[in-house]
């Protein structure tokens, strides 16, 4: 039977007392712009993308720092790289894995395998060289992405833009940026405007590997470089956003999590680093994530955090490893807070019983050792007083569920908080147990968030009989909210629960979101 | 000579009746009278003294009577129990009769009122009333056969030249005036007579001492229910052989006023005479032995007030007759022929032609089947036989063959059915007025017009139409697409005229659509209702899901619609395995607490789709709830295997399952 | 004392970090250093603990400003190649120039031939390595992170050479780092002479 679906004007009235906006707080550390407003904003950019750059030219960075210069001069370099990609047999063995174990030597696009997949995603340079592609060698697809190369420029020539090309169920979105072309070949549910905001997340992985003023100068002296040069090693980074991608709503949300945690643990928590670091100059970010779920923020005045750059930290964090078993010290651009510097980063985890990792943020190259120190004496100051045993505790803690909360007809929910950029939802129950069907309910979710934020026709309130489950969606003025209910919940019944579940945040929301903005 | 006359068949759509009465023919010992009222033939031998011989549909009466002096007119009265006698011009004898004691010897008579008056004639109207018409006016009276008495009961006076009487308007139409051009109408009732609106008939030259019109001329009758006049006129031509004739209708309308509303075009000139038969006009020229039809229902060309009509079809003569006689011997037998339009021949109304020389009674009668023949206009065929009665059988045959005419004939189907169906939209409609005293919702204006023309008019409702023309078509000479065009022509023009379909003619659309294929055809029809909801119907639709897989949705909203076919649409649904749409419909219609939770949980195990099991298990889970305060089955519901299968899904390993269900929050949501 | 790796990316500095300090080896992950990495461990010289602070640096061109930084600090530099990867030989030159410039000019230098075990993809012969090792006159030696071949043997090394410079010792500074790997690698070739193909 068809989907039904019906716009419920008289929610608003229906739900929990008018005004209830759990989590809202005037005081945010994260830049709250909505994510499509970012797509609009990409969009237009990527068209006059050289205006675009011009404009962020003044660097935040060399705003913070005094004295030093952060130009990085790029070597002639000692490395005349023959084999551009080394695999390790154990990677063979993954890559080989990927491809279905067929000719990963011969055409990929023979390869049933490799054109089976959902979602492909291929990054080029203007001049048609590969830089990357999600599930092949990018060296095998020479002339794909030789004529992704010339669909762009032609419509280049006629002073347009090229944005999507739909075929069949497949989809491809183009986005150009500076000297970069990023193409996303889909075959899932997702919007055009969502998959131009993925791309726009890679656009910015690779922006924060290298800044946006090494890429376009690499490019100015030579048109036809060869990137994979400079992301070496980086191809990581780019797989893991784009797995993370798929399977996390922060990403189209445009939202943070946070680990939910007394208010009192927090605020010490926050205390600790306040406190042990106030002396430290030019630190901008103090961040501590747990199972990538935000502990705490502390901010230089006047500067935030945009939360897609928070996205990107935590990508890194997520995807490397060696962290847990090293203090590392390494440079990272955050493209919204500036996109043409590096900011240094001390990333650590606290302990090995504590496995929440503090990120301190400077602009200065060489603190290494004083951050080192700071690192110390908060883990130390921390551990005394039981808040390693706090985050652990919350860390280790079975996420509560919505049958947890009272709500039977409920199966899931995402609630974001617009004012505070930040969302929360609920541990996943049955029927949701398997990766498919976590896939299947985010895909949905996408669905109506597309549909709430379509450019066209944006929707307010979406009230939808699906195959398995009945979804609600509502953007209200204070917050966005997402339900997955039974599929034979009635609408009387889904309202309440909805008004239930509003009223459980509200009381649980210094728990669950964090309703300050420290400084140092 | 039977061979021969076989061969042109099929030319005579006219003939006489093939046993004719027979009675003695005029001769100067035999008198014959006929009295139209009652359709006998009187001869009266020696005025009677040697017999009185009766003939007449249903009586051959012989009797002996006092010869008084030559007859002029001999009637019985309508019940057979007085017989009057004109012998005078100024009186009139009664005698009364029984069939078992024969003539009574006494004579009772009444002479006219008016004096010097002569009597013009007399006829019997309502029981023992007599009319006696003279020149000086017209005298009603009653006649007591018991008492032998004779009571006035009104009288009129007015100067008349003739009189005509139909007796079946109790008409009396008196010529007055010293040309003879000015008509008074009397309608006769049980003890009253009613003028009507007299009227004047135009005239042109008339010779000193002829009347403009004579009674010959003039023939009265009921056509389609109304009472008429029929009049001959002979259009003046430069020679009397070069001028046309015309007949005018008059018709009159509630007994009140009378209007010329018809006009049949002759043609030719010279004598005719008119019969009437099966509300048909038919004139009989003598000069050229042929007959003409008129038939006044059919459409004409107006000229504002008058329709002007045209023969239905060429003139023909009277199929030929053959009289039998008696042979040379005994046994013998031999067929004489009659001739035709003899001079001997008289005319009377409504159909009877007699030949005074033969000593024959005919009835004149139709012979559709010929005259199908010559009516080419498809159209005007199936209404002028729908205006004939006891035609169904032949209009049936009529249709059959424009069927086989197709698609020649298809121009024509859509305006045939719109005739058929108006003429059975009226019936139903009395039908149901009758039943209920309401009138139906109405389109059709002039409601009673309309009611009185179509009583007499044939009726082939849809059973007959199913049974002998849409349900026979053969499908090796017909096209099947214009079967189904024929088809929903049909079913086109009754809803047009606001009339139910019936079943059997849904099913035969749907079956020969499916026949051939034609699916999107069959969607579009039920898709816009042209085709009624019904459960066999569904069931139908259902059957054609694998040729056409829309039937099935099809099917499913046509139960649905029909409001009663829960336990249908749940086990369409649930053999679909759309258990979620089949459980949504449960609650639509409030059966949730009855329905039982095994059937649905087995066929959602059945899907092997464990999202769904663990929907509909909750679904269950929750009514219980509702119901027994409990999530768990009762123990009547013999539901455990399926709280097992829950279990082993999504608790199975109670302890893994949470640890899966945490590292699955950590990789997604953490 | 601090020691640092260097070399291009991917010819194995993690792995052979991982083996030295935890004694494993980081097999099917793909693992990139981002920026430098700092990892301590103690080792023990002539009963002596010394604490070695292991900087790992990441191989890609991009991070080489970060790393430039830190040269300056480093006592001693293992500078690696890989023995698959041509390339990775060929840029040690690049990389000792780089040294010169950026480093002390007292830092302890010794070259590591790395991934040794994959016998059959070898392309850079043990020769070759031994020729570069003594035309910049550094003590060179092939490891295996993989089978921790060499592995202990090239952070003890450095630590007893640190350790001799430190003490001042006028017995000790004869201490030559060459010639004790030379001797050490060789006895260890005989333990695991069947590891060793050249």
């Amino acid at each position: 039977m068809a989907a039904k679906e019906s716009a419920v004007e008289t929610i608003d009235d229906g739900i929990a007392e008018p005004g209830i906006e759990p989590g809202a707080s005037s005081e945010t550390m994260l830049v709250t712009t909505d994510s499509f407003d970012e797509y609009e904003q990409e969009m237009s950019s990527s068209i006059d993308g050289d205006r675009q750059m011009k404009e962020s030219t003044g660097s935040t960075i060399s705003e913070i720092q005094e004295d030093s210069t952060q130009d990085i001069p790029i070597s002639a370099s000692p490395q005349e790289s023959g084999k551009t990609l080394s695999l390790d047999d154990a990677e063979m063995d993954d890559v080989a894995h990927r491809l279905g174990q067929s000719n990963i030597d011969g055409d990929p696009l023979r390869c049933k395998a490799w054109l089976a997949q959902k979602k492909h995603i291929f990054i080029l340079s203007q001049a048609g060289k590969p830089i990357y592609s999600r599930y092949s060698s990018e060296d095998k697809l020479v002339t794909v992405m030789g004529v992704m190369q010339a669909l762009v420029s032609f419509v280049q020539a006629g002073s347009d833009m090229i944005r999507s090309v739909h075929a069949g169920d497949t989809n491809f979105v183009f986005v150009v940026k500076g000297p970069l072309i990023l193409v996303a070949v889909s075959k899932t549910l997702e919007s055009v405007p969502q998959l131009t905001l993925q791309l726009t997340y890679v656009y910015n992985q690779i922006i924060s590997v290298l800044t946006q003023s090494q890429l376009n100068r690499v490019y100015d002296q030579r048109r036809n470089f060869d990137l994979r040069r400079l992301l070496t090693g980086s191809e990581r980074l780019i797989d893991h956003l784009l797995n993370f991608m798929d399977r996390e709503p922060a990403f189209f949300l445009g939202a943070i999590k946070c680990l939910p945690l007394l208010p009192s643990m927090r605020s010490s928590i926050t205390q600790t680093i306040i406190q042990t670091c106030a002396k430290i100059k030019n630190l901008v970010f103090a961040i501590l994530l747990a199972n990538n779920q935000l502990v705490t923020l502390v901010r230089m005045n006047k500067f935030f955090l945009h939360p897609m750059d928070l996205h990107i930290i935590q990508n890194l964090v997520d995807s490397s490893e060696s962290l847990k078993t090293a203090e590392s010290w390494t440079p990272i651009c955050l493209p919204k807070f500036d996109s043409n510097g590096y900011m240094h980063g001390h990333v650590s985890y606290l302990s090995e019983d504590c496995q929440a990792c503090l990120l301190l943020l400077t602009v200065d190259r060489d603190v290494f050792f004083v951050l080192s120190d700071a690192k110390q004496k908060i883990v130390e100051k921390l551990r005394r007083t039981n808040c390693l045993e706090a985050i652990n505790e919350s860390m280790n803690k079975p996420t509560i569920t919505t049958a947890d909360i009272g709500l039977p007809d409920m199966r899931h929910v995402l609630y974001k908080c617009k004012s505070t950029a930040q969302f929360w939802n609920p541990g996943f129950q049955p029927p949701y147990t398997t990766d498919e069907e976590i896939e299947r309910l985010l895909g949905l979710y996408q669905c109506l968030h597309h549909r709430l934020h379509s450019p066209s026709r944006p929707l307010k309130l979406i009230f939808q009989q699906l195959d398995k489950e009945t979804m609600l969606a509502w953007v209200a003025s204070g917050f966005e909210l997402y339900v997955t209910f039974e599929p034979l919940v009635t609408k009387p019944d889904a309202i309440e629960a909805v008004s239930k579940l509003l009223k459980w945040i509200k009381k649980e929301e210094e728990r669950l979101f964090i309703l300050n903005s420290p400084t140092f | 000579m039977e061979a021969d006359d076989r061969g042109q068949n099929d030319d005579y759509y006219l003939e006489l009746s093939a046993d004719p009465i027979r009675f003695e023919s005029v001769s100067c010992l035999t008198n014959v009278f006929f009295d139209d009222s009652k359709q006998q033939v009187f001869a009266v031998r020696s005025g009677g003294v040697t017999g009185v011989l009766v003939k007449g549909p249903d009586q051959n009466l012989n009797f002996r009577m006092e010869d008084r002096g030559p007859v002029i007119s001999i009637k019985f009265s309508p019940d057979m129990n007085v017989l009057a006698i004109q012998r005078t011009n100024s009186s009139v004898e009664f005698v009364n009769y029984s069939p078992a004691s024969g003539l009574d010897h006494v004579e009772y008579s009444q002479p006219c009122k008016g004096k010097n008056a002569t009597i013009l004639g007399f006829v019997w109207t309502h029981g023992t009333e007599i009319l006696v018409v003279t020149d000086h006016g017209v005298e009603l009276f009653h006649v007591n056969p018991e008492k032998r008495t004779i009571r006035a009961l009104k009288c009129l006076s007015l100067g008349v030249n003739w009189f005509v009487f139909c007796p079946k308007s109790y008409l009396v139409l008196l010529s007055s005036g010293t040309v003879g051009n000015q008509i008074q109408a009397l309608h006769i009732t049980p003890g009253n007579l009613h003028k009507l609106t007299k009227f004047e008939i135009e005239h042109s030259i008339t010779k000193p001492g002829k009347l403009a019109v004579s009674e010959r001329d003039v023939a009265l009758a009921v056509l389609y229910g109304t009472p008429c006049i029929i009049l001959l006129r002979h259009q003046p031509g430069a020679n009397r052989s070069m001028g046309t004739a015309f007949v005018y209708i008059y018709t009159v309308h509630k007994m009140m006023t009378i209007k010329k509303s018809h006009m049949l075009k002759l043609d030719v000139s010279g004598r005719f005479a008119i019969n009437v038969v099966d509300n048909l006009i038919i004139v009989h020229h003598q000069a050229s032995k042929t007959s003409m039809i008129f038939d006044i229902m059919l459409s004409g060309v107006s000229d504002g007030t008058v329709m002007h009509h045209t023969s239905i079809a060429m003139a023909k003569p009277i199929k030929p007759f053959n009289l039998k006689v008696p042979g040379t011997t005994l046994s013998d037998q031999m067929y004489q022929p009659c001739q035709l339009y003899s001079p001997n021949w008289v005319v009377f109304q409504p159909n009877i032609i007699i030949d005074v020389k033969l000593g024959c009674l005919w009835y004149i009668e139709l012979r559709l089947e010929a005259l199908v023949k010559l009516i080419t206009d498809k159209v005007l065929l199936v209404e002028f036989l729908m205006q004939r009665s006891n035609a169904k059988q032949i209009l049936i045959q009529v249709l059959q063959d424009f069927m086989t005419q197709l698609p020649v004939s298809l121009m024509e189907m859509p305006i045939i059915f719109d005739k058929l169906n108006f003429v059975y939209r009226n019936y139903l409609e009395s039908e149901i007025q009758n039943q209920m005293g309401t009138p139906l919702q109405n389109n059709v204006k002039n409601t009673t017009a309309v009611a009185e023309n179509f009583k007499h008019k044939l009726l082939l409702d849809q059973s007959d139409m199913y049974s002998h023309i849409l349900s026979k078509f053969s499908e090796n000479t017909i096209e099947p697409k214009m079967i189904i065009w024929v088809l929903l022509e049909y079913i086109r023009s009754l809803a047009e005229h606001g009339i139910p379909v019936q079943h059997y003619l849904h099913e035969l659309i749907i079956t020969t659509l499916v026949h051939r294929k034609a699916y999107y055809q069959l969607h579009q029809l039920l898709q816009y209702h042209v085709v009624a909801d019904s459960k066999p119907l569904a069931c139908l639709l259902l059957s054609l899901e694998n040729l056409y897989p829309a039937a099935h949705q099809l099917a499913l909203d046509m139960l649905k619609r029909l409001g009663n076919a829960h336990e249908e649409i749940i086990e369409v649904l649930l053999s679909k395995g759309h258990i979620l749409a089949a459980l949504r419909y449960v609650r639509s219609v409030g059966m949730v607490d009855q329905v039982s939770a095994r059937k649905f949980l087995e066929a959602a195990k059945a899907t092997d789709d464990a999202t769904l099991f663990h929907s509909v298990f909750k679904f269950f889970e929750q009514r219980n709830l509702r119901l027994h305060n409990t999530t768990a089955f009762t123990r009547g519901e013999h539901c455990q295997p399926y709280v097992q299968y829950f279990k082993y899904l999504f608790q199975g390993t109670d302890n893994e399952c949470n640890s899966d269900t945490n590292s699955n929050v950590t990789t997604i949501s953490s | 004392m601090q020691v640092m790796l260097l070399g291009d990316s991917g010819v194995g500095k993690t792995c052979l970090l991982t083996r030295f300090r935890d004694g494993r080896f980081l097999s099917g992950n793909y693992i990139t250093t981002v920026g430098i990495d700092f990892r301590n461990k103690v080792v023990t010289v002539d009963d002596t603990p010394i604490k070695l602070q292991i900087w790992d640096t990441a191989g890609q061109e991009r991070f080489r400003s970060v790393t430039h930084a830190y040269y300056r600090d480093a006592h001693a530099l293992l500078l690696l190649y890989d023995v698959t990867n041509k390339t990775s030989y060929d840029n040690i030159r690049a990389w000792l120039s780089e040294i010169r410039e950026h480093a002390n000019e007292d830092v302890v230098i010794m070259l590591l031939g790395n991934k040794s075990d994959c016998g059959t993809e070898r392309v850079v012969k043990r020769e070759d390595g031994e020729r570069l090792a003594q035309e910049y006159k550094v003590p060179f030696m092939e490891t295996s992170a993989k089978t921790g071949l060499n592995v202990e043997l090239a952070f003890l090394a450095v630590a007893r050479e640190l350790k001799a410079r430190k003490s001042d010792n006028p017995d000790e500074t004869k201490f030559n780092v060459q010639d004790y790997v030379r001797q050490q690698s060789q006895r260890n070739t005989c333990f695991n002479s069947s590891c060793l193909t050249t």
